[in-house]
């Protein structure tokens, strides 16, 4: 045991008689007792493991914890405790206990419980805690678990803390001077490790969404979840993002020695990684040591959804069970079963809401282990809510990426159809109309994932960048919108015909395409949260002739600015990829912004003029074989 | 290309020497393109929104077919 002595600024107290054995601290502990244990990898494991050797240990304790980590002793597999357990997150370790009736779990934010603690509501009797050895001036650090510490170092009526000289010392709130210790135990073993397993291809395709929406400069929240972690890795490419994370794990510390994480950017604590408490493995300890760019905090300061939303750019990434057509998500309890917690998603995902520029992300894969939809019509018995529907944004599984909020039922219930796995769109679209969330003639027209490859982002003539994406079945009313702002004469030159409206029919037959015969392309401006479709480009296949009509729409604004030809490009490339032979357009004879953009077409040009009709044809380049009718060569004739 | 079918193509306000309006539609046989276009396959023909049968004379003048009554396209 190494010698510790307080430093000359503080010798009021003397470490070494607080240093008792592990035995005789515990016989602190009274039967009847509440006793808090410290987070995840800070668990006091020494102290459990004698709490629960002793052959006459203290009768009907209670544990309370917040998440357990290599804490519990095993037996074959399976944690193994005398004692009761009140816990707000249900991990793995404690998840069996359930059936023994040792486990309570407490749904509630983890924000809440230092209110919770002061209150009164939740006595605590004794505190095990595990600490650094202390400093000079006899200050020991939390280490990698400051969260509820604090809070519960104010209620406690007993502390008692394993020192460990492997336990890092950190920044923020985590120092706590000796004199607020009733007794330590000096123990010398590694900090308790966590490695997150290997995630398999669906989850990587997940992680990948996630990452492709996440902006240069934005600030991470990135929860224990496997995916939201897988998440980091696909983010190497960023620059001068941010973390205010209630956890950080070892991928943060790739992305900071990758450069990608500064905190510069960040409009609290910046330049400042900020988290609640670690978990991972020594890697992570060693970054978190002696480091004054992470600053550990209290979990009702990190994750207080007024300070969240006081972040710019704030990415919440929260992992799910299950979500029903509404928006309902299922995050603490699947099939019956508690799993998980509210822990901190609630709050982040509201503070995240409320950023300017921030993006709440649920991410779930689209199916169970045994193939179950996690996207279900309605939530069942057994799958508890934990966020509401009114709160949820961004759902993304290995489909794509759904953006649901402020959306209606009808909206909502497409745009989750569409990132479901293709073997239960069909179920969920014929439940969905059965409840009367979409029309009884909606249709999906495609069965295969959103081509998110597909998105572009182009610059036009007046330097405006926009994007360029495959339509949807829910772009239906931005496309309606588009529609209502082209002139009476855009709409006769497109439509050959005076229209007022376009139906629904009319509509899906525009956005909601198979993406191989019917091809359909938005240009869209605004954040993907509030795009607006400012043009609209489609291609419908004859398979005979294996050429595709093609159609524009462009709104005034960005007539004449390069846009028609830059959706003639995706399209024509699309095109191109899967063999389609040629492009024909009809077009007016008057519509000469429309004959200039056919002209423009790569290939062979050939024209047919017909009364007020101009028939154009584009023949790709690697494709110059003659047309396979009749009218090959009079087009030719015409055309020359 | 689907069927042809006969569709109202448009419509526009007409008046006669009394100053009657009348809403004036006109018809044709199209064929739809899958991309909503409207091609024209024939002639178009003119009638009431009653279904009286109306004669074009030129791009302005129309007569009624059962009683000759002649309608001006209104302007403005």
């Amino acid at each position: 045991m190494t010698p510790f002595s307080i430093g000359a600024q503080d010798n009021s107290v003397d470490f070494g008689s607080k240093l008792v054995s592990a035995e005789r601290a515990l016989a602190a502990i009274r039967p009847g007792s509440r006793i808090y244990i410290g987070t995840g990898c800070a668990a006091p494991r020494t102290l459990l493991a004698r709490l629960e050797a002793m052959e006459s240990g203290p009768a009907d304790l209670e544990f309370v914890s917040f998440l357990t980590t290599s804490a519990l002793p095993q037996v074959a597999g399976s944690s193994l405790t005398r004692y009761r357990h009140r816990v707000f997150f249900v991990g793995s370790e404690v998840r069996g206990l359930a059936a023994s009736g040792q486990l309570d779990y407490v749904p509630i934010s983890l924000e809440e419980i230092p209110r919770l603690l002061t209150s009164g509501r939740l006595p605590i009797d004794v505190a095990l805690l595990q600490v650094s050895p202390p400093d000079a001036r006899g200050f020991v650090s939390l280490g990698v678990s400051v969260d509820l510490a604090p809070a519960i170092l104010k209620v406690a009526r007993t502390v008692i803390a394993e020192v460990n000289p492997a336990m890092p010392r950190t920044y923020g709130e985590s120092m706590v001077h000796l004199n607020r210790f009733d007794a330590l135990v000096m123990v010398d073993m590694p900090v308790a490790q966590y490695v997150h397993p290997n995630i398999g291809e669906v989850a990587e395709r997940v992680a990948r969404y996630i990452a492709s929406i996440i902006d240069d400069g934005s600030t991470l929240q990135i929860g224990l979840g496997r995916v939201p972690n897988e998440a980091l890795r696909h983010l190497r490419d960023r620059r001068d993002l941010g973390i205010h994370s209630d956890v950080i794990t070892d991928g943060v510390v790739d992305l900071v020695e990758a450069g990608v994480v500064s905190g510069r950017c960040k409009t609290r604590h910046r330049d400042r990684i900020v988290a609640s408490y670690c978990v991972g493995t020594r890697r992570l300890y060693d970054f978190v040591d002696d480091n004054p760019g992470i600053q550990l905090l209290p979990i009702d300061q990190v994750c207080d959804p007024e300070e969240v939303a006081r972040q710019a750019r704030m990415v919440s990434i929260t992992q799910a069970f299950a979500i029903d057509l509404t928006g309902q998500v299922c995050v603490d309890q699947f099939e019956g079963e508690f799993y998980g917690g509210v822990s901190t998603q609630a709050g982040f995902i509201r503070g995240a809401a409320r950023s300017p520029g921030g993006k709440p992300i649920i991410c779930l894969s689209s199916t169970t282990d045994e193939g179950a939809s996690r996207i279900k019509p309605l939530l069942e018995a057994g799958d508890g809510v934990g966020i509401a529907r009114s709160d949820v944004h961004y759902v993304i599984t290995e489909y794509g990426i759904a953006y649901v909020f402020g959306k209606s039922i009808r909206e909502r219930a497409l745009a989750l159809i569409e990132v479901a796995h293709p073997r239960w769109r069909e179920m969920l679209l014929s439940s969905a109309k059965k409840l009367g969330y979409v029309r009884s003639d909606q249709y999906l027209a495609s069965q295969a994932a959103y081509p998110v490859h597909e998105e572009r982002i182009v610059s036009l003539k007046n330097n405006l960048k926009i994007m360029i994406r495959p339509a949807r079945a829910g772009d239906a009313g931005a496309l309606q919108a588009l529609f209502h702002r082209l002139s009476s004469d855009d709409i006769y030159t497109r439509f050959f015909r005076r229209v007022r409206s376009l139906t629904y029919r009319e509509l899906q037959t525009l956005c909601n395409v198979n993406h191989e015969t019917e091809v359909a392309f938005l240009a869209v401006t605004g954040p993907r949260e509030n795009e607006e479709v400012v043009g609209s480009a489609c291609y419908f296949l004859n398979p005979t002739t294996n050429l595709a009509e093609v159609a524009f729409m462009i709104a005034p604004e960005f007539q004449g600015a390069g846009l028609g030809t830059a959706l003639q490009v995706c399209l024509q490339e699309y095109a191109m990829s899967r063999g389609v032979r040629g492009f024909v357009f009809e077009i007016l004879s008057r519509n000469t912004n429309m004959l200039r953009l056919a002209a423009r077409a790569q290939g062979t040009i050939t024209t047919l003029r017909d009364e007020e009709v101009v028939h154009v044809t584009a023949l790709f380049p690697d494709s110059r074989s003659p047309l396979p009718n009749s009218q090959d060569a009079q087009a030719s004739q015409l055309a020359a | 290309m689907q069927s042809r079918e006969p569709r109202q193509i448009n419509e526009f306000k007409v008046i006669d020497d009394q100053g009657n309006e009348y809403a004036l539609v006109e018809n044709q046989n199209v064929v739809e393109t899958r991309s909503l276009k409207w091609l024209a396959a024939g002639p178009s023909w003119f009638g009431l929104a009653d279904g009286t049968p109306v004669d074009k004379i030129d791009d302005q003048t129309f007569r009624m077919a059962t009683n000759d009554t002649v309608l001006h396209r209104r302007t403005g």
